[in-house]
């Protein structure tokens, strides 16, 4: 059996390069997501029977529904009308960081807006009600929820027309939307999380506070995954224009060590706030970072 | 001149081999490549440093490739400092002057031959070391001036003469010479450096700076022994013919035989016994009817320097003293009586002068000064007392009691540490003096006879030297010394002439004892007024005169004749007559110098600038030097910086260890 994280039909971020419609892309890797994981995140959210359906292969055998296979001796499957009570937010870090790509024509930033409309897409798909906030160091754009097809393609324009800049404020804007919330949701955060690591716990906890599910996702360069070098490197701050001049060598080591004490502690406060925290790498298909985050809120629920 | 020099410079071209660590260093540099990049915020500090410190090991690694690459070009091409001492001498492009001793103490022999092989041997050395293409300059004294020569190897060329060593012309020469070229040179002097010798380097140095570096090769004999004759002299008529002065170096001798010689014939004998490092005076009586006008005093001893063992004499020479006395007239009034009346030939004339007249022109035509109650000192007197000049005199003090003048007769007593401890002693009961005590030298050969009415009443206490007359209480009446300058002093206790402390003058010992003290004072003066020394030119006494005059040798040989020259000399130690167109003739003793037999050593000390242009080296340190190259290139130091850069590139270089390796492996797939 062909696994579904390792198939060649995976779109890879540089297959979706050339598309320049974010719509599209989105698209794309929602129906991919779907059509490889053979279950639906359509269903499971909501408890109101909708009508049945043919059970197709690959299908989860829970929702057959075995009265009607004794009955009329075939497999249906009962579906559920997904009636939303969910108020998603997705937090969208769009400082000059994000705009770093060791790959071509991919940077973070991209990466990032392209998983935020797949994921605003399969929300508003549920019927959820979704709203995008996107900051630098402070917040630039805010986007209510709703759960409106048209919502869709206004969060997706937004998204589309963003352009990063700026420099990362990750903990004052969750702490931001912390004080702006009232009911119990979701906020999904999308940032490469180069702050200080205090101030993003103290936002996240400010959130989970406020009954708040979070998702944090962290997206990195393979490069800030693993820092490779043979030259000495004169190395660009994309946010403050700093410029330091360094051995590759040297370098590569401190900046793996650096990196490591920072995501640790951060993940470290995740756990303890039983926040999501995933890592997704900028090469990595989008179908396999969204069901890995979709995958990991279905076990929780 | 430049800094460096080399001896081998064809391997500086080893010095293109520094292109090679260069090559290595751009060619491994990594050019830093731009990187816009998320943060900065882990590279900050640590990264920074070791960057830094990553760059500066590069750096340091390189220069130390270069330096090690340099120092083994160098180590073969052999540098050296031109103005160093020992490197000058054997650079290839350099003149080499020697100057060999030539005086007569370079014929001290020692071992198999004299000190004059031991230099012979050493310039040989110099001249096997020197390269072909040094120049070789050896000095002539008769031409004084170094000659050019093809090496320094001698087949009796270089022999010894008499006088003193002409050490300020050497110098000059050297300098006229090497300021003419524009090759680097070094003066080599080889010599025993005696006493004057190395005065005159001093002298030379103190006044001037040669600049050019001078080796000193000390080839003095190191445990030197000798037995010579300092003087001679014709003391008196029959019996005694001669008075001679001995002096022993470097061991004891006993027994050695003197003779005199008069006429061609042995007329006195004596034989001595020497202590280590003392004098003798012999008195050695003739025999009957010779009277002595000129002659030779001969040692017999088997001593390693026999140059002085002959000493030439003539009576003409201390026929007649002028006898100088300085101090009140009518106080000093019976000195003067008492010289005048004793043997007629002997004090002539005898001058008396107050203290503040004297001049310097009256104590130096005076054989003996006799200053009697002296109390203030005039600069003269001051200039002899305290030793500035006036050589070979006898000087006779009597102190100035009555007025209490202690300053000057402590002056006047100037010499051993007493000068500060001078008491006037007096007794109730008057002393009487011993007069004459046969026993003393002073009296030896006087008829036994006491003076009963001279007396004593104030003496001073003590006085220097030994004493020479005693009062009955033991203290002493007169004492004598001699000092380095030929000076023969006697110190008398009471004034000598009219006084109120004693009655010396009317008693009828006085004019006896006057005699006696004034000879023997004069005894122990070193030396001759008008002494001429071999080999050392003096002023032509005929040089103004008309006629000039003719000099014979002892075997009445015309040798020179004096007109207009205006200095001459004596080459060799001998007896010449020396006669003057139309007047009598004259005998003169010539005799070595007294400085070059007396075999005193010494290395020269400089002060200023001659401490940086010569070096002082004993023979066989200097033969070592030649032998292993030490100090002529900077061998030792490159040595050591050679293996300091191997260190050092051993501890910058960057090993690839496996994790190295393996890393880059990682970082190139």
């Amino acid at each position: 059996m062909e696994n579904s994280f390792t198939s060649p039909r995976l779109l890879k971020p540089q297959h979706l390069t050339p598309i320049r419609s974010l719509t599209l892309r989105a698209r794309l890797i929602v129906e991919g997501a779907m059509a490889g994981l053979h279950k639906s995140p359509y269903h499971g959210f909501s408890t109101e029977f909708l009508e049945f359906r043919p059970y197709l292969p690959g299908e989860s055998a829970r929702r057959i529904d075995w009265r009607k296979f004794a009955k009329s001796d075939r497999t249906v499957t009962r579906l559920f009308e997904d009636e939303t009570n969910l108020y998603a937010h997705i937090l969208l870090d769009k400082s000059a960081s994000m705009r770093f790509s060791s790959i071509p024509g991919m940077n973070k930033y991209d990466y990032a807006k392209t998983l935020a409309a797949s994921l605003a897409w399969v929300l508003i798909r549920q019927r959820d009600a979704v709203g995008l906030r996107i900051f630098d160091e402070r917040e630039t754009l805010m986007v209510p929820p709703r759960s409106t097809n048209r919502h869709l393609q206004t969060i997706i324009a937004r998204l589309d027309q963003s352009r990063p800049s700026g420099t990362t404020r990750c903990g004052d804007a969750l702490s931001r939307l912390a004080a702006t919330l009232t009911k119990r949701g979701l906020c999904i955060v999308i940032s490469d999380l180069f702050d200080d690591p205090g101030e993003i716990i103290l936002g996240l906890r400010h959130l989970r506070f406020k009954k708040q599910d979070v998702i944090v996702l962290r997206v990195a360069d393979p490069m800030e995954e693993r820092f490779v070098a043979t030259a000495p490197l004169k190395v660009h701050d994309l946010e403050t224009g700093q410029s330091l001049s360094i051995d590759a060598v040297t370098a590569a080591r401190y900046f793996s060590d650096g990196t490591a004490r920072h995501m640790a502690a951060i993940e470290r406060a995740c756990r303890d706030l039983r926040i999501d925290f995933e890592t997704v790498v900028t090469d990595e298909p989008f179908q396999r970072a969204l069901v890995r985050v979709l995958d990991k809120r279905r076990k929780m629920f | 001149m430049s800094a460096l020099s080399f001896f081998q410079p064809i391997y500086l071209w080893g010095l293109a081999a520094l292109a090679l660590p260069l090559a290595v260093h751009l060619l491994n540099r990594k050019r830093s490549r731009r990187l816009d990049f998320s943060t900065v915020r882990f590279f900050k500090d640590t990264a920074l440093r070791a960057a830094k410190m990553r760059r500066l090991r590069r750096i340091a690694l390189l220069c130390a490739r270069i330096l090690l690459i340099a120092t083994i070009a160098a180590l073969f091409s052999k540098p050296y400092d031109p103005r160093a001492v020992f490197s000058t001498l054997v650079d290839p492009g350099g003149s080499v002057y020697c100057w060999i001793d030539p005086t007569k103490s370079m014929e001290y022999r020692e071992g198999k031959g004299a000190v004059l092989l031991k230099a012979k041997a050493v310039a040989d050395s110099i001249d096997k070391k020197l390269s072909p293409s040094s120049r070789r300059f050896l000095y002539d004294d008769a031409r004084h001036a170094f000659v050019d020569r093809s090496s320094f190897t001698f087949d009796g060329n270089v022999v010894t003469r008499w006088g003193p060593p002409d050490i300020e012309t050497m110098l000059r020469a050297f300098n006229r010479q090497r300021r003419g070229s524009t090759r680097t040179a070094t003066l080599v002097v080889i010599s025993d450096f005696q006493e004057n010798v190395s005065e005159g380097f001093e002298a030379f140095f103190r006044a001037d700076s040669a600049g050019a570096p001078i080796i000193g090769v000390n080839v003095a004999p190191a445990t030197p022994w000798n037995i010579g004759i300092l003087s001679a002299l014709v003391r008196g008529r029959h019996p005694t013919l001669a008075v001679t002065t001995l002096a022993a170096v470097g061991k004891d001798f006993a027994g050695a035989g003197v003779s005199v010689i008069t006429g061609g014939m042995r007329t006195g004998h004596d034989a001595v016994t020497i202590k280590k490092g003392c004098h003798a005076t012999l008195s050695i009586p003739g025999s009957d009817g010779a009277e002595p006008n000129t002659g030779l005093v001969m040692l017999d001893a088997d001593d390693p320097f026999p140059c002085d063992n002959t000493r030439f004499f003539t009576a003409e020479a201390s026929s007649s003293v002028r006898v100088l006395i300085v101090g009140d007239s009518a106080n000093s009034f019976p000195i003067a009586a008492a010289l005048r009346c004793g043997e007629t030939s002997a004090w002539r004339p005898v001058i008396m002068r107050p203290p503040r007249t004297v001049s310097y022109e009256d104590i130096d035509s005076a054989r003996v000064v006799i200053l009697n109650e002296v109390g203030a000192l005039s600069g003269p007197l001051l200039a002899l007392c305290e030793g500035r000049s006036f050589s070979n005199k006898a000087v006779i003090v009597s102190p100035c009691i009555d007025t209490g003048a202690t300053m000057a007769t402590a002056r006047l007593f100037h010499f051993s540490n007493i000068r500060d401890n001078i008491t006037f002693a007096s007794h109730g009961a008057p002393c009487v003096p011993l007069l004459p005590d046969t026993l003393t030298p002073l009296w030896k050969g006087f008829p036994r006879f006491r003076e009963t009415g001279a007396v004593v009443r104030r003496y001073v206490r003590p006085l220097p030297g030994n004493t020479i007359l005693s009062l009955d209480n033991h203290a002493p009446l007169a004492a004598h010394a001699a000092d380095s300058a030929g000076r023969s002093w006697v110190f008398f206790a009471v004034p000598i002439g009219f006084s109120s402390t004693n009655n010396l003058c009317e008693t009828g010992m006085y004019v006896p004892m006057m005699d006696r003290i004034v000879r023997y004072s004069l005894e122990s003066v070193c030396g001759e007024m008008e002494q001429w020394v071999a080999g050392l030119p003096r002023r032509n006494p005929y040089l103004k005169s008309r006629t000039g005059a003719l000099v014979y040798d002892a075997n009445n040989h015309r040798i020179a004749q004096w007109e207009k020259q205006p200095s001459v000399v004596f080459i060799e130690p001998g007896l010449y007559k020396i006669q003057p167109m139309g007047a009598t003739s004259r005998w003169v003793a010539v005799n070595p110098d007294s400085q070059e037999i007396t075999l005193a050593y010494r290395a020269p000390g400089f002060v200023g600038r001659g401490k940086k242009c010569m070096v002082f080296m004993e023979n066989d340190e200097f033969l070592h030097y030649l032998k292993t190259d030490k100090g002529f290139f900077y061998a030792y130091g490159l040595w050591g910086a050679l293996a300091l850069l191997l260190f050092a590139e051993i501890f910058l270089w960057e090993r690839r260890t496996e994790k190295n390796a393996k890393r880059r492996r990682e970082e190139q797939s």
